[in-house]
């Protein structure tokens, strides 16, 4: 991977981590600024999968082949992750109160069922992300090291 | 092995008990004042939103929620390498 695509993914990673730490703690952001930052999350979600395109292209094709397991439960883990913050967006854009109302489509705020569904489904966003950063892991502090100009201690 | 599992165990119970705590502190404290609720003469509930807490307690539960999210990772990266 080149060094500027490298930078490109990782500020682009490490901005979607604090946009979902943020999008959890509701009282930290205030909702109006909830709703906004989570409608704006889409664009990078997309951009996030467009750079791993590859990778997504590559593991589907292989998917009905016997390959390594590693793969396989990487991208399910992943597939996981995708279908969780598809549906806390859906019902999070059921239950809003400012975006919904500002894009003319009638709010549900008092519907709990859908409320119940929202924070259940981001509950598991929380736990898919964790294990999508802990199987990229390495990836990831090497990533940190080239762009935050960190040394490892080893000349 | 066991003193390896031991020691997994150990960190993990730290750093979740670390992260975890303080975004639930954090959230607990950022909830600020109750609910009110004003019963209009026309007999129509107002309900007025619940107001923000401290900015020190809203700015722990991110932190915490942050910490948490890496946490988990940092866990589940020493869970993969542990050969058990």
């Amino acid at each position: 991977m080149k060094p500027q695509r490298i930078s490109v993914v990782f500020w682009l990673d490490a901005a979607l981590l604090l946009a979902f730490s943020a999008l959890e703690t509701v009282p930290f952001t205030g909702l109006a600024i909830h709703e906004w930052l989570a409608a704006g999350l889409i664009v990078l979600v997309l951009c996030h999968m467009l750079l791993s395109w590859t990778w997504i292209a590559a593991s589907s094709k292989r998917l009905p082949s016997r390959g390594p397991a590693r793969t396989k439960l990487n991208y399910f883990l992943n597939f996981a992750l995708l279908l969780s913050v598809v549906t806390t967006m859906l019902s999070g854009f059921v239950v809003s109160e400012v975006v919904a109302r500002a894009l003319g489509f009638q709010s549900q705020a008092g519907n709990n069922h859908w409320r119940l569904i929202h924070n259940q489904a981001s509950n598991f966003v929380v736990v898919f992300a964790a294990v999508h950063l802990a199987i990229n892991w390495d990836w990831s502090i090497a990533a940190a090291k080239k762009c935050l100009n960190l040394r490892t201690g080893q000349s | 092995m066991l003193r390896q599992l031991a020691r997994f165990l150990i960190l993990a119970s730290v750093i979740t008990a670390l992260t975890f705590g303080a975004y639930c502190v954090g959230e607990a404290f950022s909830a600020g004042p109750p609910l009110r609720i004003r019963n209009r003469p026309s007999g129509v509930r107002l309900y007025r939103r619940r107001p923000r807490g401290p900015q020190l307690a809203r700015t722990t539960s991110f932190a915490g929620e942050v910490g948490l999210i890496v946490g988990l990772a940092f866990i589940g990266r020493k869970f993969l390498k542990l050969r058990l």
